[in-house]
């Protein structure tokens, strides 16, 4: 994000875009308070929904800007890796890190997988939840547990941890982040312009680089 | 019974675990601040005080950093006795047990500095030593100081959130005591309105602990 606004600021003279990072949750309720934001960019389209139902974002022009995917990393320390979804049912993989399912969108995404695969009930008590996506790979990176559950980008572009496989294309979700124009917003058609630049070729080449997949990926 | 029944009972037993580990170093930290002199005393005092001052989730990173599965002792726990401390209720219990004794001690310091030395002075010419002394004199005299830093650090303990988080995660039914499944519900859509029997259990218990507490120092 601070490239794509860098670049952004580059081809707009004058403006400064400011950034504010945390997670969705969090974001959504200080728009809900009112805080002075013109883009809310998510990586859970239930917070995007959440404030568009209550008015707070335009829910008419919510713009999908990159997709992600599910994988399974393990810590390059260990012998073994996984290398198939039931290969999480063995106990030396025990704990599996993951974004804690009750309200991170990565351990959402995870659950609906499992579940999907019939895995669910047998994985879900040796799961670690963790505070976000981040935090569970720092899990992993760390050693406090072999294996856990990523988004692809993260797990590529780190390397204190090894990208064991991905979830088969028929479990992957629709992981999809969105951006959309905060109603309360002083800049709404710079606002927009700024969206036009995230799906643009050179917003969608930038996110490329951070190894998310494009926006129009099927 | 309410859906938050395991999270208070999970808090109760953790809380009540890290008074047990604090007690025996609350008393000998107390009574040694309160009776002896000894070069480094402000070394040790400042120590002791520290967790107090210092952000807890930095004390959270400390404890992973030593007791996690590749931290200095963590890993040693574990190849010996195969034991894991770090994000199991074990590492809840030890987060809370560090953040709460500062409190445990200066409450037991204070009320050993309160007894009267000569009548410890009075068991010594009885020739009793040392132990007999504060075995028989100190500890039946300070006794309600003892009682109320425990039920300090017994409410400060149910409250720790930074160190545990980091420590021992947010685990349901293992380390999500009250203040995390606070934390866990304000971060879902809607899930503020679930929230109010934990708000009422942890203020509730906090606010006995300490006017249990009160009375306990006022009694003295």
């Amino acid at each position: 994000m601070k490239e794509i606004a860098a670049q952004f600021d580059s081809l707009h003279p004058g403006n400064t875009s400011r950034l504010n990072f945390a997670a969705s949750s969090i974001l959504a309720r200080q728009i809900e308070e009112h805080a002075p934001a013109d883009v809310f960019i998510s990586a859970s389209p239930e917070w995007t929904a959440y404030l568009a139902r209550r008015g707070f974002v335009d829910s008419t022009a919510v713009v999908v800007i990159a997709q992600n995917l599910l994988v399974v990393i393990s810590d390059p320390r260990n012998q073994s890796r996984p290398s198939q979804l039931d290969d999480l049912l063995l106990p030396e993989y025990w704990p599996i890190a993951v974004g804690d399912p009750s309200h991170v969108p990565l351990g959402k995404y995870a659950q609906a997988s499992l579940m999907k695969a019939g895995l669910w009930e047998k994985i879900a008590p040796h799961l670690l939840p963790a505070m976000d996506a981040d935090a569970a790979v720092a899990i992993v990176e760390r050693g406090e547990a072999p294996t856990g559950i990523a988004y692809h980008n993260e797990a590529v572009d780190n390397p204190h941890v090894l990208l064991a496989f991905e979830f088969p294309d028929s479990l992957q979700p629709d992981i999809q982040y969105t951006a959309a124009v905060v109603t309360n917003s002083g800049n709404k058609e710079k606002a927009e312009v700024f969206l036009n630049f995230l799906i643009s070729s050179e917003g969608q080449a930038i996110l490329r680089d951070h190894h998310f997949l494009p926006a129009a990926y099927e | 019974m309410n859906e938050f029944a395991p999270v208070i009972l999970l808090s109760i037993n953790v809380a009540i675990t890290a008074v047990i580990l604090d007690a025996p170093f609350a008393i000998f930290f107390g009574w040694l601040l309160a009776r002896k002199n000894f070069p480094g005393k402000s070394f040790v005092n400042t120590l002791l005080t520290a967790p107090l001052v210092i952000p807890p989730v930095v004390t959270g990173y400390f404890l992973l950093v030593v007791l996690g599965r590749r931290g200095v002792i963590g890993a040693w726990l574990e190849s010996t006795f195969g034991l894991t401390l770090a994000f199991t209720w074990k590492a809840a219990a030890i987060a809370s047990a560090v953040i709460a004794l500062p409190l445990f001690v200066r409450a037991v310091q204070v009320a050993i500095a309160g007894v009267d030395m000569k009548l410890e002075d009075a068991g010594r010419v009885l020739r009793q030593n040392e132990w007999q002394v504060f075995r028989r004199i100190t500890l039946p005299l300070a006794w309600h100081g003892f009682v109320a830093g425990a039920l300090l650090a017994f409410a400060r303990a149910l409250g720790e959130f930074g160190a545990t988080i980091i420590f021992a995660g947010n685990i349901p039914g293992a380390t999500q005591t009250i203040p995390l499944a606070i934390f866990s519900l304000i971060n879902q859509p809607g899930g503020e309105r679930r929230l109010w029997p934990l708000l009422i259990a942890s203020t509730a218990l906090a606010f006995a602990a300490v006017l249990v507490s009160e009375w306990m120092i006022r009694k003295r």
